[in-house]
């Protein structure tokens, strides 16, 4: 396992590279200049002159070439030193540490909710296969993977929040600030994973081992929880692990809307503002939490199918 | 069936294009016709546009603020008195020539890219292969608002966006196909005919592979849609006054205290129309899996079919090419 794990992390090294590289490369070619934002936001005024700018460029080291450029920002994210924002006049690192707690409880509980929905439906409509409301669970799923979270969340925020005054309409202020955005963000992944789960069940089902089961006397719900969920659980992981990703890196507009301080509105806030350390750092750290949610879920497999070797065989 | 379909069907392909009587097939699925006819009817509102909506989606007309629904105002009028039913009938050709033009982009760039990777292998497949890699590595909204927010607002620029974020998907699954193409008897005898490398791409593989990439791309066609829809509703698409879906529901957040519902029209119609491609997109799919007999019924075909994207997507583990991973549904990223 050790040796599995050490080899794939070697292997995200030249993809993560290779990301920041192209990450540099887009913002340091971006239409606006850095040193103009960086003088202007320091002074506080609206026009910047042309000795600030000059200055800050010495100071930001953009004069020098580009790839010294690269190398001093490449070696300060490698020992933990990203920069300091453009914007808030604090280091990245900081800022970054500041959000954290709310994307992690954000996901924390959407993953909650995607669980709780999402698989009870999707053994249920695998017990009901060819019955009518399998085809319903169907109909339901795809509206609820086509619905914009954007739209949905207003819907929420009008029927909840405005009329019936139950939960505030945004900010982060304890448990009921973050029933409507993560009912927001479960929504699609918990019908994506009620489909997935019934499929493979309903693959599972035709195994012998089932048939045993059964024929042994076992109730189906004892033979869906006994036998079935185990063995039907490898593309739900899958589904999951790129779901956890993608919450960890921060949900852009559901945070906007909901006004919730976490690390996609910070992203949103850092791109909006030119905030270019900060835009560098967000996605830089994205794609690193990307590679380690597919390490997670393909080590997962290991644990959950003792036949899926991560090593190879000697 | 031409020699190219013979080819595929052998191959094994994961779609395999049989043309005859595929229409008929996909009027059995009801969902799926449930889904084209609305397709169907949008599309036809929104090139009669002028003919269906009877008022101007522009025109201000400020003694009819937030008109109720009625007789004259369908769906009502909004805040600058501009009918809602005409903006939204307007809007369906940007939303809908937005998703197809950035469908169609996404296509050819990732059908040029995955093919030349395929075709070309060493320096270029590396190159381009390794850049696909990297840019799957990356949230897609998040790397759109990157590169929008660095382009800068519009609607060129947004189409652009999705255009460079989606493609490497496409070039992936090319270049699965290419490389099994290639392979086929009728290249190497193009080959030992001396055919050049260029001719053998467009005209021997080329051609096989773009019915399977064209059906792709349609079932795709409504996360695009939700993809522009939300990159126009953060504001990097078209400017007011002109109208388009994600934008109205934008303009509509002011307002949301006085008349919810006009912030419900907008959200209504990008769900229905993501609603209706991901139903017609589900039936296609089911149509064109290889392993479909015209007799079985929906459950079975369903079955098989899910049966069919395990084991693609375990055997993507160990290096098979083609993937085309799970339900036609929207991956949580791209509209969260």
């Amino acid at each position: 396992m050790a040796r599995y794990l050490a080899r794939r992390l070697l292997i995200a090294v030249p993809t993560l590279l290779a990301l920041s590289f192209l990450i540099f490369l887009l913002v340091s070619n971006a239409p606006g200049d850095p040193a103009e934002e960086y003088a202007r936001k320091r002074s506080g005024s609206q026009e910047a002159t042309a000795r600030d700018i000059q200055a800050a460029q010495v100071e930001l080291g953009l004069d020098r070439p580009f790839f010294v450029q690269y190398g001093t920002w490449l070696k300060g994210m490698v020992t933990g030193d990203l920069g300091e924002s453009f914007a808030k006049r604090r280091p990245v690192s900081a800022e970054l540490r500041d959000r954290l707690p709310a994307t992690l409880e954000l996901t924390f509980a959407s993953l909650l909710l995607i669980a709780v929905v999402g698989l009870p439906l999707g053994v249920l409509a695998a017990m009901f296969h060819r019955h009518w409301t399998d085809q319903a669970f169907r109909v339901a799923a795809l509206l609820a993977a086509s619905i914009p979270g954007f739209f949905l969340a207003y819907m929420l925020i009008v029927q909840l929040a405005t009329e019936m005054k139950l939960l505030p309409v945004a900010g982060r202020q304890g448990l009921s600030s973050l029933i409507m955005p993560a009912i927001v963000v479960a929504i699609t992944p918990a019908a994506v994973m009620s489909r997935l789960l019934r499929a493979s069940l309903l693959e599972v089902f035709t195994e012998d081992y089932v048939r045993t089961a059964k024929s042994k006397g076992l109730g189906s719900l004892q033979v869906v929880l006994r036998h079935g969920l185990r063995n039907a659980s490898i593309p739900v992981v899958t589904y999951a692990g790129t779901v956890l990703g993608a919450l960890l890196e921060g949900v852009v507009i559901t945070e906007f809307i909901f006004a919730w301080p976490g690390l996609g509105l910070l992203t949103l806030e850092a791109i909006s503002q030119r905030d270019y350390p900060m835009i560098q750092a967000a996605v830089l750290l994205a794609g690193a939490i990307y590679l380690g949610a597919n390490l997670i879920v393909d080590v997962f497999y290991g644990v959950l199918d003792p036949r899926i070797r991560l090593e190879p065989a000697e | 069936m031409s020699t190219s379909e013979a080819v595929l069907r052998q191959a094994g392909d994961t779609f395999v294009p049989v043309r005859r009587r595929i229409f008929r097939r996909l009027l059995k699925d009801r969902t799926a016709v449930a889904g084209l006819v609305i397709i169907t009817v949008v599309v036809l509102a929104a090139i009669l546009a002028p003919w269906v909506a009877r008022h101007d989606p522009i025109q201000t007309d400020f003694t009819n603020r937030f008109q109720p629904v009625s007789k004259a105002h369908p769906l009502g009028t909004d805040n600058l008195g501009r009918d809602v039913f005409a903006r939204i009938v307007y809007g369906a050709r940007l939303s809908l020539g937005m998703a197809v033009s950035a469908t169609v982009g996404i296509t050819v760039l990732g059908v040029v890219l995955g093919l030349v990777a395929g075709m070309y292998g060493r320096i270029a497949e590396t190159a381009i292969m390794r850049t696909v890699d990297v840019l799957l590595a990356l949230p897609t909204l998040i790397l759109a608002l990157v590169v929008v927010g660095l382009l800068g607002q519009g609607l060129r620029n947004l189409i652009i966006t999705i255009i460079l974020v989606q493609w490497p998907r496409y070039a992936r699954l090319v270049r699965g196909m290419t490389l099994k193409i290639r392979e086929q008897d009728f290249v190497e005898a193009a080959r030992a005919v001396g055919a050049s490398r260029p001719r053998i791409m467009f005209r021997h593989v080329a051609p096989n592979l773009l019915g399977p990439t064209v059906v792709f791309s349609t079932i795709d066609m409504g996360s695009t849609l939700l993809s522009v829809s939300a990159l126009s509703f953060l504001g990097f698409g078209v400017g007011p006054p002109t109208p388009e879906w994600g934008a109205m529901l934008a303009e509509a957040r002011s307002f949301l205290d006085r008349a919810p519902l006009l912030l419900a029209w907008p959200g209504i119609a990008i769900t229905l129309m993501v609603l209706a491609f991901n139903l017609a997109g589900d039936g296609l799919r089911d149509l064109l899996d290889p392993r479909t007999v015209e007799s079985t019924p929906g459950w079975e075909r369903r079955r098989l079919r899910r049966r069919r994207i395990k084991a693609a997507s375990t055997g993507a583990r160990a290096g098979a090419p083609v993937d085309l991973g799970p339900d036609p549904m929207p991956s949580v990223q791209e509209t969260r």
